[in-house]
């Protein structure tokens, strides 16, 4: 499997490892290939975006994640004539 | 409108289990009402994280980011505060939305905690109930100024950037696209709409000793020009379909004290001008539009503000072009005519310090000659929704017992109002308040009856703008105005009269 490592001030950040739901350990083995240019100072432009990032994995820290009425947002949609599956689809009918 | 959370585009582009597939029709909902937004500091970061991270949805963010409002991050930060302390991206977005009314859309628990502005996505779906549910303003300004921010901020930057304050560039240039859009020779920009018609009468050399004919049935500026000239308004009674100045009357009006008539395009329609025209040039009498409220209007093809020898212009905010504060325009063909009134705008002065007239002070504002030039633009695409709007209305209402607007065949009015009648127009007013439709009258206690005119010989004639007066109320109607609330308002007209 392939996937990004994201590094943090206390670490890594392993995003979308495909079927991590399943892991029941704790802690797994991972082979690590590091390209060349990677191993140079990064330009400022590209810090910028692993900080973006690494805000973004902060905030999804501080979630505040509340039960959602699946009933009332189909209410809502059909009331709005919002029939589409999912963003996608909606951005392509917009 | 609407501010969206980094976190939440990301995820609901990104397609995040759970909080796309719940809340991705929040976003949707947004755009297609032009309420989502995002702010100007948050564009990088998205483009960030987006790109890196979820790079087969890149194209899909940059035209999702087309679509959004892009809203301008305030200069005014305060270190100090907390939010600015805990999180600088948040602050940043918090005085963003702030700067527009916004509430945030956010999952961000800190967020929440830290910004009134910020809600939860669950509680986004009450929040828009409510609004559906809530009043129907008679005019929402606010909402037409934020449609077309962008330009108006540029506007503003423009004027600063210019150190030009008073009659410069942005004057200019307005009096040049004005007088370009009526189809005249000249506009001179002034204070408001009753410096426009007075400043017309002082260089007509029009004033004590003489008569203007005016409308009985219109707003009092168009009055209180002629007495601020030192002139008296005479009245005449007006056309009870078009409610515009009556030409048929106006010959019985006139004395050898008259010297002009000042024609009312009221409500966006413009006044019947032929026969007024043709009667001022057997009398030789000037002809003064009163355009207040028919910016592109037209009669017989020709746009108002060039159809008499002056003609003077509002640029209240509630106008069809309306500045951010007051504002007014003069437009002629008369060359030495706009001289004169660029002169009396001017203390009287055409060089510094060199005053030739006792003048005024009445110059349009140069920031609002800015403003003006940004909605000067959308001009033409807002009249044309008025008139969408009341074609619908035309359309909802007819076959009832309300007294609808009658359009001249030589006219194509510009809605500045929607007026209708009815013989129980208070009660019928109440009903749709009950409602929270908010209707407005134009205009409730005729010129002729104001305490202002009190030595008026004319307090117990006009009956025909009485009765119009006793009768008239108007509707909502603006650039934005849903179908959905026009049909509303129809189905509270036709609930009441059963």
């Amino acid at each position: 499997m392939r996937t990004q490592a994201i590094k943090f001030k206390d670490g890594w950040y392993i995003k979308d490892l495909p079927g991590v739901s399943d892991i029941q350990k704790d802690t797994i083995m991972i082979d690590v290939a590091v390209a060349e240019q990677d191993m140079t100072e990064l330009h400022y432009k590209q810090l910028r975006g692993l900080a973006a990032t690494e805000q973004y994995m902060v905030k999804r820290k501080r979630e505040d994640l509340r039960e959602t009425d699946i009933g009332r947002n189909l209410e809502f949609r059909k009331k709005h004539g919002i029939v589409f599956k999912n963003f996608s689809e909606a951005m392509k009918a917009l | 409108m609407y501010l969206f959370d980094n976190n939440f585009i990301i995820d609901i582009v990104s397609k995040r289990k759970g909080v796309s597939e719940y809340y991705f029709d929040i976003l949707v909902y947004c755009l297609k009402n032009e309420m989502a937004c995002i702010a100007a500091s948050q564009l990088h970061n998205l483009r960030y994280v987006i790109k890196r991270n979820y790079a087969e949805y890149y194209e899909e963010y940059l035209a999702l980011e087309k679509r959004l409002r892009i809203l301008k991050t305030p200069s005014c930060v305060d270190f100090e505060n907390k939010m600015a302390q805990a999180d600088m991206e948040d602050y940043l977005i918090d005085l963003s939305a702030r700067a527009v009314g916004a509430n945030i859309v956010t999952l961000d628990g800190q967020f929440l905690a830290l910004s009134d502005k910020a809600i939860h996505p669950e509680e986004f779906y009450a929040l828009e109930e409510k609004a559906d549910t809530a009043t129907i303003s008679f005019l929402d300004i606010k909402q037409i100024t934020l449609k077309h921010l962008n330009g108006i901020e540029q506007a503003f930057d423009r004027t600063i950037d210019s150190g030009s304050f008073i009659l410069g560039s942005e004057v200019k240039a307005f009096e040049q696209e004005f007088a370009e859009y009526c189809g005249t020779r000249h506009c001179i920009g002034v204070g408001n709409g009753l410096d426009a018609l007075h400043l017309i009468l002082r260089a007509m050399d029009i004033g004590e000793g003489d008569e203007v004919i005016v409308p009985s049935n219109t707003f009092i500026a168009t009055w209180l020009a002629a007495s601020h000239a030192g002139a008296t308004p005479v009245p005449v009674e007006p056309d009870e379909k078009t409610y515009n100045i009556d030409p048929n009357r106006i010959e019985a009006a006139m004395t050898e004290k008259t010297k002009a008539i000042m024609p009312v395009h009221l409500y966006g329609q413009p006044a019947d001008m032929d026969p007024i025209l043709e009667i001022a040039k057997r009398y030789g009498l000037k002809v003064i539009e009163d355009a207040a409220q028919a910016h592109g209007a037209r009669y017989k093809g020709k746009r108002t503000g060039g159809l008499g020898d002056a003609a003077g212009f509002s640029f209240y905010p509630g106008k069809n072009l309306g500045a951010l504060g007051d504002g007014g325009a003069v437009t002629t063909n008369d060359t030495a005519l706009a001289a004169r009134v660029r002169q009396l705008r001017n203390y009287g002065s055409k060089i510094k310090y060199l005053h030739e007239l006792k003048g005024f002070n009445s110059r349009l504002d140069e920031l609002q000659a800015a403003f003006l030039r940004e909605k000067l633009r959308h001009l033409d695409e807002w009249n044309e929704q008025r008139r969408s709007i009341a074609s619908q209305y035309e359309k909802l209402l007819q076959d009832t017992n309300i007294g609808l607007p009658f359009v001249h065949a030589d006219t194509i009015p510009v809605w500045h109002l929607y007026v209708i009648r009815h013989r129980e127009r208070d009660a019928l007013q109440q009903h749709l308040l009950h409602l929270g439709i908010e209707t407005l009258i134009h205009y409730p206690i005729p010129a002729h009856k104001q305490t202002a005119y009190r030595e008026s010989t004319f307090v117990d004639q006009m009956l025909l703008t009485q009765q119009i007066a006793d009768s008239i109320l108007s509707l909502p109607i603006y650039p934005g105005l849903d179908a959905e609330k026009i049909e509303a308002i129809s189905r509270a007209l036709h609930n009441y009269i059963g």
